[in-house]
């Protein structure tokens, strides 16, 4: 007996949902490989800056380097701040605290809302409608007050490794929060999943849960999350950079990309540099992770079409 | 006369309480090397029964009782579930993408048999070549199998657990025209070589005319109509399955 060979490779994925599918002219859409080279490229810019310019500078984020509020120059890139000390090291050590947040948000958003999502999907009605219920009231209250009561419960803890004073306490009240949004997309994703037949002949089978979790759930599972997991370092950092202006987050004299925005907004007018500066650093990482969500999302559309 | 391996028994099927019958009044007998036809246009009740005799779907009354058991209570690795598969409709759907054809078939040997990861594979390049598949095609994913080739993936998965009974659920209909009868040649040599009852559910009475030798013709989840397949094509009593065999365009069946 022959075998045929393929003619066209046949989808492998389903389509992104609809509220995550790109419109057909945008750049990642239209050439999501490229889309995807600048987003890393720039991301990778700015992490490696995050580790190497605190190390390599000649000034540290918390002595004083120069006069207060001195504009860019070759000395100070960024200027310096109300204090006299250097925006250009601040910002990037800010930045390395923002995003070692950032990490630690994302990975245990995503963890704990897979696995609540996934086992909604495979659970009884009652279990399920217990968890999503659950999930509703998180997704519906407003968020900050949320993070704002839980960020002050854990107030007490200090610096932990890497982490200054208010890092952890700030992790931990967002992805108190943030997990029930992984919540529902999983949950989603899985219940349509288990609708395909390959699930329905893993049960013929005789497969335990767990198998089927493992193997042939979470595994299809994988891209959507990845992609939301992305548009979510997005959302995180604005949310981390937020916290300063509520009195949580990491506490001064550590740097954080929010507090520096915060402490510039009073010199605004005169001083633009010091909110300005760390402002145009987080924008451009907001346009990688959106280049790389957006082709991410584009190449799963692309492969189901 | 050899014992019986699937035995419905004056079965209704429903998908919830309050919902009229999917499927009722279905009795059916299926021995080894048996092949079964079930056929009917769509919404007629075939594919529920489908799911019935493989345990998807249990009746809501009468019973589906495989070597006398019945479906109910039967837990994931109870010896029993060997002896019925389904092969599925749509083969796009029915096999796990993230997964190459080799180890679609491997993990059912390594769950029912815990051979070895390494054995596993290798018998399930037998498995695979038993249906057609050698060489490198087998450590594709689905995505780079043409339609029939991964019909014969979701075959082997089935082969995999030694059935005896295969339930194939319109397994040509989402294929191409050229590649409709190799599967069913392959089916057929399947149930020669292993000696498998077949349970062929399909709306095309040309492909049940092929490979069965008895069929039930079902309307609005009823049995119609049932009997030797040839016979029952050739001098059908009931004005429904008259109505199939005239719908079938240039058919030898449409002239008889």
């Amino acid at each position: 007996m022959t075998t045929t060979t393929p003619k066209t490779p046949a989808p492998a994925l389903r389509p992104s949902p609809h509220w995550l599918r790109l419109p057909r002219w945008s750049f990642a859409q239209r050439r999501p490989r490229s889309a995807l080279a600048l987003g890393l490229g720039l991301l990778a810019l700015i992490v490696l800056a995050t580790i190497f310019v605190p190390m390599l500078s000649p000034y540290t984020a918390t002595a004083i380097s120069g006069k207060p509020l001195m504009p860019p120059s070759p000395q100070h890139l960024f200027g310096t701040d109300t204090a006299g000390r250097d925006v250009f090291v601040r910002t990037w050590l800010g930045g390395r605290n923002d995003l070692m947040m950032v990490v630690l948000v994302v990975l245990g958003s995503s963890i704990i809302g897979t696995m609540v999502g996934v086992v909604a999907s495979m659970s009884s009605q009652i279990t399920d409608s217990v968890l999503m219920r659950l999930t509703d009231a998180l997704i519906s209250f407003p968020g900050m007050i949320i993070v704002m009561a839980i960020a002050l419960v854990f107030s007490g803890i200090g610096e932990v490794g890497p982490f200054p004073r208010g890092a952890l306490p700030a992790v931990i009240a967002i992805i108190a929060i943030n997990w029930a949004s992984y919540t529902r997309l999983v949950r989603g994703e899985a219940l349509s999943l288990r609708s395909r037949d390959f699930i329905t002949a893993a049960t013929l089978l005789g497969y335990s849960k767990t198998r089927i979790i493992v193997r042939h759930l979470l595994p299809n599972l994988a891209t959507t999350v990845v992609a939301y997991m992305v548009v979510d370092a997005i959302v995180a950092v604005v949310t981390i950079a937020g916290m300063p202006f509520i009195g949580a987050g990491i506490q001064p004299p550590a740097p954080e990309w929010g507090s520096l925005m915060l402490a510039g907004s009073t010199v605004l007018y005169s001083a633009w540099w010091v909110t300005v500066m760390p402002g145009l650093v987080v924008t451009v990482y907001g346009i990688a992770l959106s280049l790389i969500a957006d082709s991410l999302l584009a190449e799963v559309d692309g492969g189901a079409r | 006369m050899s014992e019986v391996l699937l035995e419905v028994v004056d079965a209704e099927f429903r998908y919830a309480r309050g919902l009229p019958p999917a499927a009722t009044g279905i009795n059916l007998q299926v021995r080894p090397g048996d092949s079964v036809g079930i056929v009917g246009e769509s919404g007629s009740g075939k594919t529920t029964v489908g799911r019935g005799l493989v345990g998807s779907l249990f009746p809501s009354s009468g019973s589906v009782l495989v070597q006398g058991r019945g479906w109910k209570g039967v837990r994931r690795r109870d010896p029993v579930r060997r002896i019925v598969q389904m092969v599925f409709q749509d083969p796009y759907a029915s096999l796990n993408p993230m997964l190459s054809a080799q180890a679609t078939v491997a993990e059912v040997i390594r769950v029912w048999d815990g051979a070895k990861p390494s054995v596993a594979a290798s018998r399930a390049e037998q498995v695979l070549a038993e249906v057609g598949l050698t060489g490198e095609v087998i450590r594709r994913r689905p995505a780079l199998l043409s339609g029939g080739q991964r019909q014969r993936v979701g075959i082997a998965r089935a082969l995999a657990c030694e059935p005896q009974v295969l339930v194939a659920d319109e397994p040509t209909s989402a294929l191409d025209v050229s590649v409709q009868a190799n599967v069913l040649n392959l089916l057929l040599d399947l149930k020669a070589s292993r000696g498998l009852a077949l349970v062929l559910i399909s709306h095309d009475l040309s492909v049940v005319d092929y490979l069965t030798d008895r069929a039930l013709v079902m309307l609005n989840g009823e049995v119609v109509e049932h009997g030797d397949t040839h016979t029952l094509l050739q001098n059908p009593s009931h004005e429904y399955t008259k109505t199939l065999i005239s719908s079938i365009p240039g058919s030898s069946l449409a002239n008889a």
